[in-house]
């Protein structure tokens, strides 16, 4: 993984040194609350409903091990003792003091991490595919280019302020696991006609407030442009994108406002003058950057499924694990573990500090002391041995971390909601909760499958409600919480946005509304169909009918 | 019929507090100052805003008052002054409040003078 040089190391702790100083005058009362908040805030620190939130940035969800040590270090020492991963595959505390932050900033600093830009109107943590690296379906590893672009968009003068904040993700495999069509910008490492390689350029996908579905506006750029191009958007966004609504200055409004068209071609002539710029990469730099990934020294090892087989015969419950959380590697005889973070016990996404450092050291017993944070809030051991994973499953059911839910109902994406969040206007972690008690037999009766169920506390769409299989979306009604149900999203390769199915359900009916969808799938689903494909086969009426009756 | 306390967020941790009677921040909303009318926060909330250093964002709160005190009406402030159930519950922490005892005391400024001086008792300490 990207080891930081000097340089690197250096602005991480100028930062962090900044800051206690800005945290000490405001202690002193020498700066107002406004006056600090956007101090605040260029550091990842939020002010929610009961406390800071500090926001640590996890470049495309990779961890070390011993980064990983830190963060439950941060949590145990000066948190209530957990964090939270969250949908941008980074981890939030939710309790710190002020005057514990440039503490922890400086703990960050010593593991080569920070909360730069993880808050404001500017590029933001650049997230990628949790399987980077060692996916069996990968064309080339994305983490790059990811680095690429962290190090380019780090402090970037031109775009500190721009319109809004702007979300880049970067997949290099078939399957896109990255949701690049749900980005301000989303790039997907493709095969060029000539044989090579090349990137596809989507602009203007987003969720929030009005979901849109990113453009491809170029097929085939040549890698070596990555930042002339990306550099050249962002010009043009910056240039036009409207400040006078924050609701409507998101790059997706402008290239829905211009046409797809209209909006490259403006890229292409900024692009015109950047193009032969300091800013293309040249062999050497793509190289530079590349070594730092290099694949780990891998065992030579027979990709022997029989050696599973005993095991999984006399342990049904390992059976399903393996079945639903491990997933195919590139290199034979490995695999990929998910951990599932999703036991019902915690908030979706939570760990205490005690799970953190157990992960710690499997990460370096069986995985090469990596781990990857994953936008569906779960962690990833990419490289374990196939043979050691009867093993690693009883060290993770120990840990609370085996549940074989992996991409199933229960595996729930839940953005904090009003639990935590000051904008929330409803809650979704015991909504979450109560869905995977309910639904957990359900589940196993039925056999339900692939199916995303998301849910977000408020239209930000943390939580991907637009793109659930299932989302839910909590909204206000007079002072009160209601849920609103929607179905047929995804954010796959067939991306598409939910449609609510009809009015919103109390606090103590959307746990009942949900069952009765799911009921619903398991009466029309042909077999061995999926929830999406049911419901993109028989409408949405039968669903409608199931909550409301008939009109 | 609906009053209103003022609430803020400490600067120091962020935790909630209410105003009480006598110009004390405290955790506990029972012992908040409940008004009959939002117009009747106005000098408390404009005393509130020269406690910069001390609390963060002063705004009034709609409540209802039964014999325990006031309680929100709106759902996001009974979470506020509850605390978030889930996650400490299964900790084995109480609530928002449970283990954070902070009491912060503000004297009253005389007329004209500057901002109050503040002592902040950490009970944790
Ligand atoms: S979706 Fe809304 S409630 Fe949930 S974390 Fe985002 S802003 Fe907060």
């Amino acid at each position: 993984m990207y080891r930081y040089d000097a340089h690197d190391q250096r602005i991480v702790e100028q930062r962090a040194a900044q800051f206690r100083r800005q945290v000490q005058r405001r202690l002193a009362g020498e700066i107002t609350e406004d006056e600090f908040k956007p101090l605040r805030l260029q550091n990842g620190l939020y002010m929610q409903l009961h406390a800071y939130m500090l926001r640590v940035a996890v470049p495309y969800g990779l961890l070390s091990a011993a980064q990983m040590r830190q963060l439950a270090h941060i949590a145990r020492t000066w948190d209530k003792g957990y964090g939270h991963f969250t949908t941008r595959q980074n981890i939030q505390y939710n309790w710190p003091d002020l005057a514990d932050v440039p503490a922890i900033l400086d703990a960050l600093a010593e593991v080569q991490m920070h909360a730069i830009q993880t808050s404001g109107n500017c590029v933001r943590n650049v997230t990628s595919d949790p399987f980077a690296g060692v996916a069996a379906d990968e064309i080339a590893d994305p983490r790059p280019y990811c680095e690429i672009l962290r190090q380019w968009s780090t402090f970037h003068p031109e775009f500190a302020a721009l319109p809004r904040k702007f979300k880049i993700a970067v997949t290099g495999a078939e399957t896109d696991r990255a949701a690049v069509a749900w980005h301000d910008i989303g790039l997907r490492i493709v095969r060029a006609p000539d044989g090579g390689r090349a990137i596809q350029v989507l602009v203007g996908g987003g969720m929030g407030r009005t979901p849109v579905v990113g453009k491809v506006i170029r097929e085939y750029l040549p890698e070596a442009h990555l930042l002339t191009y990306t550099e050249a958007i962002l010009r043009v966004y910056n240039r036009h994108g409207r400040r006078d609504n924050m609701y409507k200055a998101r790059i997706k409004i402008l290239v829905d406002a211009m046409g797809a068209d209209a909006f490259a071609a403006e890229v292409d002539a900024e692009w015109a003058e950047i193009k032969d710029s300091g800013l293309l990469l040249d062999g050497d730099e793509l190289a530079r950057v590349k070594a730092h990934f290099e694949p780990p020294r891998y065992t030579p090892l027979e990709d022997d499924p029989s050696a599973l087989e005993a095991p999984r015969l006399m342990d049904p419950e390992f059976a399903r694990w393996l079945d639903n959380n491990v997933f195919a590697h590139r290199q034979p005889g490995y695999r990929i573990v998910v951990l599932s973070l999703k036991n019902g016990e915690l908030p979706p996404g939570d760990a205490t500090h005690t799970q953190m450092d157990a992960v710690a050291d499997l990460a370096d017993d069986f995985s090469m002391g990596r781990v990857v944070v994953t936008h569906r809030q779960n962690l990833v051991l990419p490289d374990v041995e196939h043979w050691r994973l009867h093993s690693l499953w009883r060290k993770l059911r120990t840990l609370g971390f085996a549940t074989p839910n992996v991409e199933r109902v229960t595996d729930v994406i839940c953005c904090p909601g009003l639990d935590y969040c000051s904008l929330a206007n409803a809650r979704s972690i015991p909504v979450a909760q109560e869905i995977s008690q309910r639904l957990t037999a359900f589940d196993t009766e039925h056999d339900l499958g692939d199916l995303h169920l998301n849910i977000s506390g408020c239209i930000n769409a943390c939580g991907h409600h637009h793109v659930g299989h299932i989302g839910i979306l909590g909204i206000n009604k007079s002072g009160e919480e209601y849920y609103q149900v929607m179905i047929g999203g995804s954010n796959a390769d067939d991306a598409s946005m939910g449609t609510v199915l009809g009015r919103a359900f109390p606090r103590d009916g959307i746990v009942d509304a949900v069952e009765t969808v799911l009921k619903t799938y398991v009466d029309h689903r042909n077999e061995h169909e999926r929830f999406l494909d049911t419901a993109r086969r028989i409408g949405f009426d039968p669903f409608k009918e199931a909550l409301y009756g008939n009109p | 019929m609906p009053h209103f306390v003022i609430s803020a967020n400490r600067t120091a941790d962020g935790g909630v507090v209410y105003l009480a009677g006598d110009r004390r921040w405290t955790p506990e909303l029972s012992a908040a100052a409940a008004h009959p009318s939002k117009a009747a926060t106005r000098d408390g909330l404009s005393w509130a805003r020269t406690q910069e250093a001390f609390v963060c964002d002063p705004h009034p709160i709609k409540v209802k008052l039964d014999a325990s005190g006031p309680i929100p009406v709106d759902t996001k402030q009974q979470i506020r002054a509850a605390g978030p159930e889930a996650t400490l519950a299964a900790l084995g922490f109480l609530g928002a409040q449970s283990d954070a005892p902070f009491i912060h005391r503000a004297e009253l400024p005389a007329d004209g003078a500057a901002p109050p001086s503040i002592t902040a008792v950490d009970a944790r300490a």
